[in-house]
């Protein structure tokens, strides 16, 4: 935790997120004015005290839109990284803990999974299911959990022969505490890295999918949706993609600050992108 | 080598059968009646006999295994079928369409890849912490934290709508894909960087560079010669997988500057529910993926003079 703090980069990425979460939570607290309220009157308006970053093509404030947008951009991609570290982590344990049989079915189900494009299995998964934020979020956890899993499988196999793993079975501890006592805090530190360093990649695959429109639905805020309205008036408005772009830019570029900083800091091997 | 090449292909087989049933699978998982979808497409009221001849004539009737047999017979002769939006056009056909303009832009995306970001990475490398270096070390960081699409937009604005130099959207010539390749190079080109800095900044440690020094060789062939060549080794696989992932990447840029390709048959073909052109496209890039690995493989052993011997 020392070595975070003397990180002055690091310990900017930390305040960045943390202010853009405490926003999200308390979005209506922060936000000025309703995001879905439309003032047909004020359209483009520039910057002014009642809406500080100026207004859409509806008149909509779009400082209050990407406050309410962190609640659909940040958090459903940390939410789907929770889905997927908590599959990944299952089925990890299992794989590196219990070994055997199952081990080698599921570490070969995962090669013939991540042997798929990612991009086309996403496409192939909104495609059968529809449109629709809930349906990027399965085909993000679909694609992203097997990488997970034999990420975690290697890292609980790594400590399967430490001392005090085999002196816990050796005095008939049960499997459960092991793993719950043992291998979980130890991988976890590994875990909270691959997953910050992966949040970049899960916000710009979201929001770029609810670009294309295949994810939140207008006229619900999101970033990437935001920037799909913006495109649509890109000749008369330009300044319209500003805000939403240069949001998305620094909450990811915090998260590959802080998972770089995490990653120098607690000095894992083996966790390259 | 002849026998390598051969077993590789052998090995792909079940690689590419694995694919296609993947792809027909994922097509079963739909929830709606694909008989029903496609009597709404055209206007028909889905009644009761309206979807039991259309089942009968789409085939749905049958058992499972039979029809995945029927259907990858049909994909064998390339007939996918027909686009269920419009029963004139053939999936083959719009598929054969839209991709030269796919390709196109994912070939010049590459190159643009390669002639960028192998000087920067050299560079970067042997002049490390110069001003070039932390220029590029900006640059890496900068453009894996940006967004393609906002990039898409930025340079359409100030390109094309600003300065008018190119134009915003459209395939018909070679400055239709100066923006687009651009776009979606960038991301790349801060990986590509990054790796082969990292890989020469690895590899500056070794013996064979001393001895060559020793013997007196100039800097520029010791550079690139021996150094960037070794370097290159562990850049190769991951150029293979780069160029399936550009050619699947493109449907985002392909849907902002317009370009008829196959990633934006594929989102329209989404929209519209239109699935055998999705279950195409699946099948299609799954074994382009395939190939593309194949073919690097066999690069690389035979640019490996250690692999290409033991043959």
């Amino acid at each position: 935790m020392k070595r975070l703090l003397s990180d002055k980069l690091a310990i900017l990425a930390l305040s960045i997120l943390v202010t853009v979460m405490i926003m999200g939570l308390f979005a209506p607290f922060f936000s000025l004015h309703d995001p879905l309220e439309q003032n047909i009157a004020f359209k483009f308006a520039g910057m002014s005290w009642e809406y500080p970053l100026g207004t859409d093509h509806l008149g909509r404030c779009i400082y209050s839109r990407l406050i309410f947008g962190i609640r659909n951009t940040v958090f459903l991609a940390m939410l789907t990284m929770v889905c997927t570290i908590g599959i990944g982590v299952v089925v990890g344990v299992i794989s590196g803990y219990y070994k055997g049989v199952v081990d080698e079915m599921m570490m070969r189900f995962c090669d013939v999974m991540l042997s798929f494009p990612s991009q086309v299995m996403i496409l192939a998964i909104v495609g059968v299911l529809g449109v629709g934020i809930e349906n990027i979020i399965l085909a993000n956890i679909v694609i992203k959990w097997t990488w997970y899993a034999r990420m975690i499988r290697g890292m609980v196999a790594g400590y399967n022969y430490k001392n005090y793993v085999l002196y816990a079975k050796t005095i008939g501890k049960s499997d459960r505490f092991i793993i719950s006592r043992h291998l979980l805090p130890n991988i976890f530190s590994e875990i909270i890295i691959l997953a910050t360093l992966d949040m970049g990649w899960v916000i710009i695959n979201i929001s770029t999918l609810s670009f294309l429109g295949l994810g939140i639905q207008p006229p619900f805020p999101e970033w990437g949706a935001m920037l799909s309205e913006a495109k649509n008036v890109l000749m008369s408005n330009p300044s319209q993609m500003m805000a939403p772009g240069v949001a998305i830019l620094v909450v990811v570029a915090s998260f590959n600050i802080l998972g770089d900083a995490l990653r120098d800091m607690l000095d894992v091997k083996g966790v390259v992108k | 080598m002849r026998n390598y090449v051969l077993k590789r292909l052998l090995f792909t087989l079940p690689m590419m059968l694995a694919i296609s049933f993947i792809a027909f699978v994922i097509i079963s998982f739909i929830p709606s009646d694909p008989a029903e979808v496609a009597l709404r497409v055209n206007e028909i009221i889905p009644t009761h006999e309206a979807v039991a001849s259309m089942r009968e004539s789409l085939g749905l009737n049958d058992p499972f295994l039979v029809r995945y047999v029927n259907w990858l017979y049909d994909c064998l002769r390339l007939d996918f079928g027909s686009s269920y939006i419009n029963h004139n056009r053939l999936v083959f056909d719009e598929i054969l369409r839209s991709l030269p303009a796919t390709l196109k832009l994912a070939l010049f995306s590459f190159i643009l890849v390669i002639v960028v970001s192998f000087p920067i990475g050299i560079l970067s490398a042997v002049f490390k912490d110069s001003i070039t270096d932390k220029v590029a070390r900006v640059f890496m960081f900068l453009f894996t934290a940006i967004p393609n699409y906002w990039l898409g937009l930025i340079l359409m604005w100030f390109f094309a709508i600003h300065f008018n130099l190119l134009p915003t959207s459209g395939a018909t010539s070679f400055v239709h894909y100066i923006l687009p390749a651009i776009t979606l190079s960038m991301t790349y080109v801060s990986t590509y960087i990054r790796l082969i800095r990292n890989s020469m900044l690895e590899n500056m440690q070794e013996n064979y560079l001393f001895y060559a020094r020793v013997r007196g060789i100039s800097e520029v062939v010791i550079v690139l010669k021996h150094l960037f060549t070794n370097s290159l080794q562990s850049t190769m696989n991951a150029l293979g997988m780069s160029f399936v992932q550009l050619i699947a990447g493109t449907f985002v840029i392909e849907n902002i500057f317009a370009i008829p390709g196959i990633g934006r048959l594929c989102i329209s073909a989404i929209f519209n529910r239109d699935y055998p052109i999705i279950q195409a496209y699946i099948l299609m890039m799954g074994l382009l993926f395939v190939f593309c690995n194949l073919f690097i493989d066999i690069i690389q052993t035979y640019l490996d003079p250690k692999q290409r011997r033991s043959m």
